[in-house]
């Protein structure tokens, strides 16, 4: 029984024309019903993989495996059958229609006019249904907006019956709501119909989230393969984006931007309020804790004295006390508590400072 | 569906428009022939003057028949490459193979014939006559198609394909130019009437050879009927989806080189028509279907020659207009109307 | 009157010499005009580009005298000229007959040129090519420094040698010979020619030969029952440019005494007409003149519809090539134009053999 739907031996991807390998001895593996996700900085290859496995590119050595044969054996028709591809731009012919551009993806099934059978239409409409755009038939895809465009085009691959979903960067140009709803859509798909679903992204946070496994590719054309929880763990994630100068935070699971470190931080509270107000003071170079104390001592350098930070009151509205060595203040949101903290070391930084 | 109801009326319409037309094509012309004489001409039936009917049959039929066969084909291969290249303004002369027919033409025209002093319109050229037009015309044509089809196996990028046919499109126009400067003013004459665009010059004789090309472009056009709307997204959709992307635009090309080819042989180069009349079958019918697009184009295509034809014989006069001018006269109109109820020609891919 | 004097004084004197000038009397010609004063010529050739007229105006005085101060300023062209180049065939024959062919340095075409001792002068290259039209060799023109360089203009300025040659600042004299409608018209222009030449006496004796030819078979034949009717030229692409009834070739053929199935149709150059439309008037015309076919054979290749006109099935076609030679030059174009009384015996003979029997045509050739 074959249990990989696709299968990677050592493959190099990239433009025989330009002479560019992009991708070096790829050795991977895509099973039933999951939600791998292809991350890496720009120019690591990932659009070039996508299109390698849907066969817009020809790989340029190792092999490529579906359904246990070789891909060069399948046929283009078979291999229609087995494989649906959504790329990042929106294609919108002006004057087809929702519903007949996903009858295109019938393509591999139908006879040589095209013309639907009711099975057809079926599949069709089942197609529509799985994205969420049946309400959409009857309207022309060129006025549809980006993130229907979006779902009408998932649709038509769908319509291919594929047993692999290969997208690339399909949020590309969707607002935050519609990359929500399409990775949960997404999601659902591997989920309920045993389908895989292949992606490359830039949205980092959903593919944490929902993917099943990740594939990380570097600007050195090295891959990494895991649960995504796995690839924090043992710091595969963070390494990679270090040389792009971003820092991948484990403990929030998110990328920061590194601040200049002005100084320690102690913020007395609890809850929400509690780690907002820590979030704002680290936005502004300060750092509570442990953390902070290494901070210190890495940079080599801050303030000597810490910030202190009182939150009164159980619920909104809330108030802010802090003192700076000398200074005091009270604020009554985190923005006045902000400036006036910024006040002071404007003030305190001032080489021809008189008083401390 | 109230837009199938529609759409089938549409296409009556069509129907009825052409043969309207291919009857007053008949009925028209600068002897005037009651159009009960004419229809007992075409039924068989005895007439009692012979001239008319000598008219109707060896005139005016044969040339109804050539602006049908030739509407068809300029507009279903202006559909094509159209399609082909996700292209507006493309037509059939885009590839090329127009310019090569007219450099073939200006060789047989200009060149050939020896020296002639103070000579008539044709003297010395004619010797084999119409045969030797249409085949240098058709040599000329498919020369281009070779090197076209040669460089279509080694070319991945469709826009450079059209690059290329539109060079050669101009390198043949000045080959035309200089063979033009080299020869005698009566020959130039005779190249830019031959330009201007005719279909009374095709007799029975030759009908059926031209028939026969354009059926067979028609055929391999409507064959692609799939992989034209699979092309609808693109060439790399259309490859995902199973399309053998070289094979289809070799069917294509070669296609739009019989159509566009064999028109141009036998009545000049057409402009116009090819790259109108596939933006009014969509705005008519309100689909990018080339279920649809194919033969309504082909409809459409014929009504506008067969109407082009009645208007550049000027019924009533003894006058006649150049066939070209008087296709992009009514053509104009057409698509600046098409590009303003639409607002975005792109958007119609 | 004053006419009558000249010539007596020509007859008693023999030749002309320079300082003898005399007032020609132009009758049929229209495109040029000349003016006697008193030690010189006025010519005016009379031209127009487009819609707009254009008079030239050319002032020929007799070699080795003085320049009278009005003239100043003005084209002055000494006469008898030295040498001199054409840029057309037509004018060949007017040189021919006039005995100037000598001073010939130059012609357009050299292989446009029928008459056999001019063909062997260019061969021994007395007589160089010069080119036609735009392509005109100014170079070579300005290192043959002739005195006069007869031309003509279409009116097209990308096709006409005219501009070129009056930019190089070259000496152009604009003739008009090919707009004359008159057959006579066209054979006068050997007065013209005269001027230049010197040879006013030897032009008025030859013409008058030719125009009493002329006017004498036109009266024989004016003089029949039966006049047959003409069609002319051929179609191309289904459609026929014929002349109209005030062109040459019409008038010419309505003084042989045919008759023209289109002389009704109004000015002086071709109208495009239908192929239906020619077949509905000339399906029935007893002969068909001036096609561009060698044989009935070529004819019906080029369009097999040919054969629905009777003077076809009956082997009445003719055309234009009884004179022609290897090189493709056409005595028709060339001696045809100052000989029309050649040209008209050549279609009376056709239209009406029993008038000039045992005649061989010239010109004119029955289509095999």
């Amino acid at each position: 029984m074959i249990k990989e739907l696709l299968s990677t031996k050592n493959l190099s991807a990239g433009y025989k024309k330009e002479n560019r390998t992009v991708i070096n001895n790829l050795n991977f593996s895509l099973y039933p019903g999951e939600l791998v996700c292809l991350l890496g900085p720009n120019g690591s290859g990932k659009s070039t993989l996508i299109k390698t496995l849907g066969g817009i590119i020809p790989p340029l050595a190792g092999e490529l495996l579906l359904l246990g044969r070789s891909l060069k054996t399948f046929s283009l028709q078979e291999r229609a059958r087995t494989v649906g591809l959504v790329l990042t731009e929106l294609i919108s012919p002006g004057y087809l229609k929702a519903f007949d551009l996903v009858a295109l993806g019938r393509h591999p099934y139908t006879n040589w006019r095209g013309s639907l059978s009711w099975a057809d239409r079926k599949v069709v409409m089942e197609s529509l249904e799985a994205t969420g755009a049946s309400a959409l038939i009857h309207r022309y895809v060129g006025r549809l907006s980006d993130g229907e465009k979006q779902k009408v085009m998932i649709a038509r691959a769908l319509a291919q019956e594929p047993k692999i979903l290969l997208l690339d960067e399909p949020t590309a140009f969707l607002d935050i709501p519609r990359r929500l709803e399409t990775f949960r859509l997404l999601k659902n798909l591997s989920e309920q119909t045993g389908k895989t679903v292949f992606l490359s992204t830039h949205d980092l946070d959903l593919a944490l989230q929902r993917a099943d496994r990740i594939i990380l590719l570097n600007s050195s054309g090295e891959s990494f393969i895991g649960a995504p929880e796995d690839l924090v763990l043992d710091g595969t994630l963070e390494k990679s984006f270090l040389p792009e100068g971003v820092t991948f935070d484990r403990e929030r699971g998110g990328f920061v931007l590194p601040q200049e470190f002005k100084g320690e931080a102690l913020v007395e509270g609890s809850g929400t309020v509690k780690s907002w107000t820590i979030k704002a003071l680290e936005r502004n170079g300060f750092y509570p804790g442990a953390s902070g104390a290494e901070m210190k001592r890495g940079a080599g350098r801050g303030m000597e004295e810490r910030l202190l930070v009182s939150i009164q009151g159980s619920s909104a509205p809330y108030l802010w006390l802090w003192q700076l060595g000398e200074q005091k203040g009270e604020a009554d949101s985190i923005h006045l508590l902000i400036r006036q903290i910024r006040q002071v070391i404007r003030f305190l930084e001032k080489p021809e400072a008189g008083q401390p | 569906m109230k837009k199938r109801g529609s759409r089938l009326v549409l296409g009556l319409v069509l129907i009825l428009s052409v043969c309207f037309l291919f009857l007053l094509s008949l009925s028209l012309g600068s002897v005037a022939i009651p159009f009960k004489e004419i229809v007992k001409i075409l039924l068989g039936l005895p007439v009692e003057s012979s001239a008319w009917q000598k008219i109707v049959l060896l005139f005016r039929l044969p040339k109804a028949l050539a602006a049908l066969l030739a509407g068809a084909a300029l507009s279903v291969s202006g559909l094509l490459m159209q399609t082909l290249f996700r292209n507006p303004l493309a037509g059939p002369s885009v590839l090329g193979i127009n310019a090569g027919a007219g450099l073939g033409v200006a060789v047989t025209v200009l060149a050939a014939g020896g020296g002639v002093g103070g000579a008539t319109l044709l003297e010395g050229f004619s010797w084999f006559g119409q045969v030797s037009l249409v085949v240098s015309s058709a040599i000329g044509a498919g020369l281009v198609l070779v090197v076209i089809m040669f460089l279509s196996r080694r070319i991945d990028n469709i826009m450079t394909l059209l690059i290329l046919g539109l060079l050669f499109g101009y390198a043949a126009e000045a080959g035309v130019s200089i063979l033009m400067h080299l020869s005698v003013a009566e020959r130039v004459q005779a190249y830019i009437f031959w330009s201007f665009g005719s279909f009374s010059g095709v007799t029975w004789d030759s009908l059926w050879v031209f028939a026969l090309f354009v059926i067979l472009g028609l055929l391999l056009g409507f064959g692609t009927v799939k992989q034209l709307n699979a092309l609808l997204l693109g060439e790399g959709y259309a490859f995902s989806m199973g399309v053998r992307i070289r094979r289809t635009r070799r069917l294509i090309i070669l296609s739009t080189a019989l159509l566009a080819g064999v028109t141009t042989a036998f009545c000049g180069p057409i402009t116009f028509i090819g790259i109108a009349i596939p933006h009014l079958a969509r705005v008519l019918f309100a689909s990018s279907d080339h279920k649809l697009l194919l033969p309504a184009s082909l409809l459409l295509g014929s009504s506008s020659a067969l109407l082009s034809d009645i208007v550049s014989q000027v019924p009533g006069q003894d006058l006649l207009l150049p066939l070209n001018a008087v296709t992009s006269i009514l053509g104009a109109p057409v698509v600046i109307w098409v590009i303003l109820k639409r607002k975005n020609l792109q958007e119609s891919f | 009157m004053s006419l009558l004097f000249c010539f007596l004084l020509l007859l008693i004197s023999g030749t002309l010499t320079a300082g003898d000038l005399y007032q020609p009397d132009i009758r049929y010609a229209q495109g040029f005009s000349v003016k006697l004063h008193s030690t010189y010529y006025e010519v005016i050739t009379h031209s127009s580009s487009g819609s707009v007229k254009r008079d030239n105006y050319y002032y020929l005085i007799p070699r080795n005298s003085q320049i009278p101060r009005e003239l100043r300023g003005k084209r002055v062209i000494p006469v008898p000229i030295g040498s001199f180049v054409t840029m057309s065939t037509t004018y060949i024959p007017f040189v021919i007959l006039l005995q100037y062919a000598d001073h010939l340095v130059g012609h357009d075409t050299l292989d446009y040129i029928f008459s056999p001792p001019l063909l062997e002068k260019a061969r021994q290259g007395e007589i160089r090519e010069v080119g036609s039209g735009s392509r005109v060799n100014r170079e070579l023109l300005i290192q043959l420094n002739p005195e006069a360089i007869f031309t003509y203009s279409v009116g097209l300025p990308d096709w006409d040698a005219l501009p070129i040659l009056e930019k190089a600042g070259l000496p152009v004299v604009l003739t008009t010979d090919q707009l004359e409608n008159d057959p006579l018209g066209r054979a006068e222009w050997i007065k013209f020619f005269a001027l230049f030449f010197g040879k006013e006496e030897e032009a008025e004796r030859i013409f008058k030969e030719i125009e009493t030819d002329y006017l004498e078979e036109k009266r024989k034949a004016s003089s029949v029952n039966k006049r047959p009717t003409v069609l002319l030229n051929n179609p191309w692409q289904g459609t026929w440019f014929v002349p109209a009834g005030s062109n040459y070739m019409a008038r010419i053929i309505s003084d042989a005494g045919g008759k023209y199935l289109w002389e009704d149709l109004p000015g002086t150059g071709s109208v495009a007409l239908s192929f239906e439309s020619i077949l509905a008037k000339g399906e029935s015309a007893d002969l068909w003149l001036n096609v561009s076919w060698r044989t009935l054979l070529e004819a019906r290749n080029s369009d097999s519809r040919v054969s629905l006109f009777r003077a076809f099935q009956k082997g009445e076609v003719f055309n234009l090539l009884g004179r022609t030679n290897s090189a493709g030059a056409n005595d028709f174009y060339e001696t045809g134009v100052a000989r029309p009384d050649l040209v008209l015996r050549d279609l009376i003979s056709v239209f009406h053999p029993d008038k000039l029997p045992g005649h061989t045509l010239l010109y004119l050739k029955r289509v095999p």
